[in-house]
């Protein structure tokens, strides 16, 4: 008979989401810094939001983590520990940073919940499109951001920018981790 | 790690405060920071001027935090106050369906006096966050910010390990990745004078090793664990017991109490 497991989360999970959430922190610090900045010039005919066509790769590690650790509510504890690591590398939310990422974790969550196909490719695309928008609005009315314009035009790049940056590229990852074979799962 | 927006050790009534009622403190705060100065006048601006400059007390007489390690930790977002502070005096009617006060027009750029005040209001609404998250994050040591998680808040002390884990993995992770990039700069590769392309396929070769070693060690650390017995136990033994000082409780229901008497005086007297 097999034993019940007594966490939900095994140790292995926590580690792995503590290990994620530095890389998360150390490269959305560093990396990802010198990654963006020569594009940054190409989105100014989008005026106060040309920040938005990149923001998706903030969410990037939510979308990767909750493809490694494949249990509901992965994605949300996961923000939360990458908000907790961000406030601590100094993110400028400070408190607040654990919030936002845990909102954009949850929001995963709630992709990978409404479709649930078997390579969990339309998950993630839908996971990061949501996360992604609900992040870029708040930030928007934290701003002062709230015309119309802003609001529709910022919301659509801000989805097309979590499906391209977050939802698949998060998935081409997660897929490149699993063809290393150190992950015994099935797809992606 | 930002040194600008590192803790430093300091003997302070914040420093010594402990963290999770620290949080309840600056979410009191933000609650006032938000309470009815959302609108673009001029009582809501001098609210928000009121609340700043009680931050700043808070700063610089609880906290000791020095003027110039503040100016440095806020700089950035001060940048971002003051470009919302002129988009909006310059393009308020562009930014709203509400009506407004024009005071000079030329071609495109419409002043008026809603845009000021609000562009005013949005200005200090953020200095106050970030000044309130300065403060969180210059005054509370991150090991002691944990054990108050799992002792006060009552966190499950595995998800307080998993914060455990987390801090003690960012220099071994950062040392990785630098060894990664040293690596890619020997073989000359580089971000510069690099296109997108080249750019997402550099990203990819650093990010798959820094994440395989990163499994590798956590099913290590997981194996270790595991066969040490750890979450054997619903509770867990502590060494150093949190205990929350009367201060701090006080302050913390002041602070409430000042809040109650804010939304009375809103409801009631309509300040």
């Amino acid at each position: 008979m097999e034993k019940k497991k007594k966490y939900y989360f095994s140790t292995f999970n926590l580690v792995l989401m503590a290990i994620i959430a530095v890389i998360g922190g150390v490269i959305n610090g560093t990396f990802m810094y010198n990654l963006i900045q020569p594009f940054k010039p190409l989105f100014t005919f989008l005026g106060p939001i040309s920040w938005v066509p990149l923001s998706g790769l903030y969410v990037l590690w939510s979308i990767v983590a909750r493809l490694l650790i494949r249990k509901r509510g992965a994605g949300t504890l996961y923000g939360l520990i990458q908000g907790f690591v961000e406030m601590l590398a100094g993110n400028r939310l400070g408190p607040w940073a654990i919030l936002f990422a845990g909102m954009e974790g949850l929001l995963v969550d709630i992709g990978f919940e409404i479709i649930r196909d078997k390579t969990k490719f339309l998950s993630s695309l839908l996971g990061a499109a949501l996360a992604n928008l609900a992040a870029d609005e708040i930030y928007f009315f934290i701003f002062g951001l709230t015309s119309s314009y802003v609001l529709y035009v910022g919301g659509i790049v801000a989805i097309i920018s979590g499906i391209i940056f977050a939802g698949l590229l998060g998935w081409l990852i997660a897929r490149a981790i699993y063809n290393t074979g150190i992950i015994k799962v099935a797809n992606p | 790690m930002r040194k600008s927006l590192a803790y430093f050790k300091e003997d302070s009534f914040f420093h010594k405060m402990d963290p999770t009622l620290k949080m309840v403190w600056i979410l009191l705060i933000s609650i006032l920071t938000f309470l009815k100065n959302i609108d673009p006048n001029y009582s809501s601006v001098i609210r928000q001027l009121i609340i700043y400059i009680m931050v700043l007390i808070i700063t610089s007489v609880l906290c000791k935090i020095e003027f110039i390690r503040y100016i440095k930790a806020i700089s950035v977002f001060a940048l971002t106050a003051v470009f919302i502070l002129i988009y909006k005096v310059l393009f308020f009617p562009y930014t709203t369906t509400e009506s407004f006060t024009l005071i000079y027009e030329l071609s495109f750029i419409k002043i008026t006096h809603e845009g000021i005040f609000e562009g005013m209001g949005f200005a200090l609404r953020i200095l106050i966050l970030t000044s309130l998250s300065i403060i969180f994050i210059l005054t509370t040591e991150p090991k002691k910010m944990v054990q108050s998680l799992m002792q006060v808040a009552k966190v499950p002390y595995r998800i307080g390990y998993t914060l455990y884990a987390a801090l003690r993995f960012i220099p071994s992770v950062y040392e990785e990745y630098k060894n990664i990039t040293n690596a890619h700069l020997i073989r000359g590769v580089g971000f510069s004078r690099i296109g997108l392309y080249s750019r997402l396929k550099l990203l990819k070769s650093s990010i798959i090793p820094l994440l395989i070693s990163g499994i590798r060690r956590a099913q290590e650390i997981s194996i270790a664990m595991d066969s040490r017995g750890f979450g054997a136990y619903k509770e867990r033994t502590i060494v150093n017991k949190i205990e929350i000082k009367s201060l701090d409780k006080v302050f913390v229901i002041i602070t409430l109490f000042f809040l109650i008497f804010y939304i009375f005086l809103l409801m009631y007297y309509k300040i």
